[in-house]
C-alpha cells in the first residue's frame, strides 16, 4: 500500500457539502455573514445543518461522514451550463457506479498510461488519459485549479473556490459536494482498486482507509464569504 | 427537393471519405465546401499531416479528374500544365498539351504550392481566378472546381501574399490530437492506401455542380446584415478582411446553406467566416467575437467543419450523432470486440462529457442509446 499522494496508491477522498450560512467552517471559526462577492474561507467540522437547502443537509457518502457533520452556509453555488466543454482529465463515479469504474481500471492497468485515482466506495475519482466510459459517471475538467464536471462552471468561480479550501491538493467541485484529497501522483494501486471493484459492505470502507490512515472521507460545508 | 437530394449524396461521400481519415474530416467537409462555393482552399501544416491524404479521398469520392503535384523551386510549367506540343511547334504556335494535366483538372492538389516559379504562380493566378488556362497559343476554358494548395507556413513575401489570397478559405492543420493516437495507429495504415475505399456514387460530382449552381440563387437577403455586422467585428477584433474576401465570404455562407439542404441561408451559415481570416490566431479570435452569432451553427453535410469553426453545441450534437451513425453502420448490429469497443465508448464519453444528460437533444439521445445497446451487447 502507498502511502498518501505518494505512487501506488489510492487517496482517500473527503466529500464537502454545500450549503447556505456561513463560511466554510472548521469548528474553530465565526460563522460568516457572506455569500455577497466571493468564496469564505474553509472551515472544517462546524455544526448543524440547513435543512431548506437544496443541497445541503445531507449526509456526506463515506465512512466517515457521520465524524465531519454538515454544516451550511448562507449561499448556494450557482452552476452554469458551458457552451465549450473543459477537455475531459478525470472521471467520477459515484456509490453504486464505484465498483464498476474501479473494475474497469483494474482491466486495463496492465496497458497504457498509468491513471491514477482517490476515493473509496462511495466516491472514486480517475485521473489520466484514455479514461473508460460507463454509464452514469461523470466526465472532469481542469477549472483552473479544481476539477469540476466538464459541462459545468460554477459561479463564484473555481479559482475562488479552490483558494477557500485551502491546501488539499485535489479539488474537484460538484454540485452536491466538494471532494478533497491529496493529490495521487502515482498509478492506482491494482489491489486497492480491486477491493473498490467488489460491492461494499458496511466494514470495507473502515478497511480501505485503514492504510494509510485516515481522514477517509471528511464532510465540510463550503458556502460563499467576504474574505475569499 | 433536389438540393437536400444531393445535400444528402455529398454527405454520404464524405462519411466514406472519413473511414480511417482520423482527425482530418474538416479538411475534406472544406473542400467539399469550396467545391460548391467555387472558391480555392489553402491548407497549412507541417509535413507528414496527412493534407494530401484527406484531399485525395475526398476527391475519390466526389470523382472526376483529379490531379495531384508537389512543386518544387525547380518545377517545370510543362510538369504541371503539360508539355509543349512538338509538331505544332514546328509549325511556329506554341501550344500546350493539356490532357491530364491540371488544365484538364476538375480537383487539384499543388503541395507546396509557392514553391512554384514565377511563370507558373502567373499561370495558375489566371486558372484560379478565371478557370481559364492560357499559355502561349493555348486558351482554354479549365473545368477546375476546386483547387488545394498546401504549404508548411503562410509565405511573408508580400509578392506571395497577393497570390495566396486568392485562396479564400484557410485550413491549419495540426498533428493528431492525444486523444486520437490509438485510433491513428490502428487505421493510419491501414487506409492510406489510394482507392483502398470505393466511391459511393460515381456521379458525386454532378451533385457538387447543381449544389453549386444551387448556391449562386441562394437567398442571402436575410443573413446580410448579420454579415456585415460579423465582418465589422472581426475587422474590429484585427482580423484583416479585404473588400473583396468579405465580398467572396458569402459563396462559403450560400454553400454552406445548399450543402444543409436549403435554397435560403441562415445566421447559423456563418460558421464559414473565421475560414477566410488567414492565421490561426486570426480564425480563433473570428470565432470568438462571432460565438453569439454563429452559436447556433450546424450543418448536415458539414458536421466536423461548422463545430471546428462555431465551436457551437449545436454543431457539436449533430458531429457526435454523425459520428455514432457512421460507426453503428460500420459496425454493424454483430458483437463488439474489443477494439471495436473502445471505439464505440469514445463516442459515448464525448457525449457524456460534452453534453448534460437533459442537453442532449433528442437526435443525440437516441444514437447514444443505440451506442449503449451496441457496447452491452
Amino acid at each position: 500500500m502507498g502511502e498518501p499522494g505518494g505512487p501506488g496508491s489510492v487517496e482517500p477522498i473527503r466529500s464537502a457539502t454545500v450549503g447556505r450560512g456561513g463560511q466554510w467552517r472548521d469548528g474553530r471559526a465565526e460563522s460568516g455573514s457572506g455569500g455577497q462577492s466571493g468564496v469564505g474561507r474553509v472551515e472544517r467540522g462546524g455544526q448543524g445543518r440547513d435543512e431548506s437547502s437544496p443541497l445541503g443537509g445531507r449526509e456526506a457518502s463515506g465512512a466517515d461522514a457521520e465524524d465531519e457533520p454538515i454544516v451550511v452556509g448562507p449561499a448556494v453555488p450557482v452552476w452554469h451550463p458551458r457552451e465549450s466543454p473543459l477537455p475531459v482529465a478525470a472521471v467520477l463515479a459515484r456509490g453504486a457506479a464505484v465498483a464498476g469504474l474501479a473494475a474497469r481500471i483494474v482491466e486495463r492497468s496492465d496497458g497504457g498510461d498509468p491513471l491514477r485515482a482517490a476515493g473509496d466506495h462511495a466516491w472514486l475519482v480517475v485521473m489520466g488519459e484514455n479514461l473508460p466510459w460507463l454509464d452514469a459517471v461523470t466526465y472532469l475538467g481542469w477549472d483552473g485549479e479544481a476539477l469540476t464536471p466538464t459541462t459545468m462552471r460554477p459561479e463564484p468561480s473555481a479559482e475562488l473556490w479552490r483558494a477557500a479550501i485551502g491546501p488539499d491538493d485535489l479539488v474537484v467541485l460538484l454540485p452536491e459536494r466538494i471532494l478533497t484529497a491529496p493529490m495521487p501522483v502515482g498509478p492506482a494501486d491494482r489491489e486497492r482498486l480491486a477491493a473498490l471493484a467488489t460491492p461494499p459492505t458496511p466494514v470495507v470502507s473502515k478497511v480501505l482507509v485503514a492504510s494509510p490512515p485516515p481522514p477517509a472521507w471528511e464532510a465540510r460545508t463550503a458556502t460563499p464569504g467576504d474574505d475569499a | 427537393m433536389r438540393v437536400q437530394e444531393d445535400a444528402i449524396a455529398v454527405r454520404d461521400a464524405l462519411a466514406t471519405a472519413r473511414v480511417g481519415l482520423v482527425d482530418r474530416e474538416v479538411v475534406a467537409e472544406v473542400v467539399t465546401l469550396c467545391a460548391v462555393a467555387g472558391e480555392h482552399l489553402l491548407v497549412i501544416g507541417a509535413p507528414g499531416t496527412a493534407k494530401s491524404l484527406a484531399v485525395r479521398r475526398i476527391a475519390e469520392q466526389l470523382g472526376g479528374r483529379y490531379f495531384e503535384y508537389m512543386l518544387g523551386r525547380f518545377t517545370e510549367p510543362n510538369e504541371i500544365f503539360g508539355p509543349v506540343d512538338l509538331r505544332r511547334l514546328r509549325e511556329g504556335v506554341v501550344e500546350i498539351r493539356t490532357a491530364g494535366m491540371l488544365p484538364e483538372a476538375e480537383i487539384a492538389f499543388l503541395d507546396e504550392v509557392f514553391l512554384g516559379s514565377t511563370a507558373i504562380l502567373n499561370t495558375l493566378l489566371g486558372l484560379l481566378n478565371e478557370r481559364i488556362f492560357r499559355r502561349g497559343a493555348t486558351v482554354s476554358a479549365a473545368p477546375l472546381r476546386v483547387c488545394v494548395g498546401a504549404a508548411n507556413h503562410v509565405p511573408q513575401d508580400p509578392s506571395l501574399a497577393a497570390f495566396a489570397d486568392r485562396f479564400l478559405a484557410r485550413v491549419f492543420v495540426e498533428p493528431v490530437a492525444d486523444a486520437r493516437l490509438e485510433e491513428l495507429l490502428e487505421e493510419g495504415d491501414t487506409f492510406s492506401t489510394p482507392g483502398l475505399v470505393s466511391p459511393v456514387s460515381p456521379h458525386a460530382l454532378s451533385g457538387i455542380d447543381r449544389l453549386s449552381e444551387a448556391a449562386q440563387s441562394c437567398r442571402l437577403a436575410s443573413v446580410r446584415p448579420v454579415l456585415a455586422t460579423a465582418v465589422r467585428r472581426m475587422r474590429a477584433a484585427g482580423v484583416p478582411i479585404t473588400d473583396r474576401r468579405a465580398v467572396r465570404s458569402q459563396r462559403l455562407v450560400a454553400a454552406a446553406a445548399v450543402l444543409d439542404g436549403r435554397l435560403a441561408a441562415e445566421p447559423g451559415d456563418l460558421w464559414t467566416l473565421p475560414l477566410i481570416a488567414s492565421t490561426p490566431d486570426a480564425q480563433a479570435a473570428a470565432r470568438d467575437v462571432l460565438a453569439d452569432l454563429i452559436g447556433a451553427a450546424g450543418s448536415g453535410s458539414l458536421c466536423h467543419a461548422a463545430e471546428e469553426y462555431s465551436h457551437g453545441s449545436a454543431a457539436r450534437a449533430r458531429r457526435l450523432a454523425e459520428n455514432g451513425r457512421d460507426l453503428l453502420a460500420r459496425f454493424g448490429s454483430g458483437p463488439t470486440d474489443g477494439d471495436r469497443r473502445l471505439r464505440l465508448e469514445a463516442v459515448l464519453r464525448e457525449i457524456d462529457a460534452g453534453f448534460a444528460a437533459t442537453d442532449l437533444g433528442a437526435e443525440l439521445a437516441a444514437v447514444r442509446d443505440r451506442l449503449v445497446a451496441a457496447v452491452q451487447s
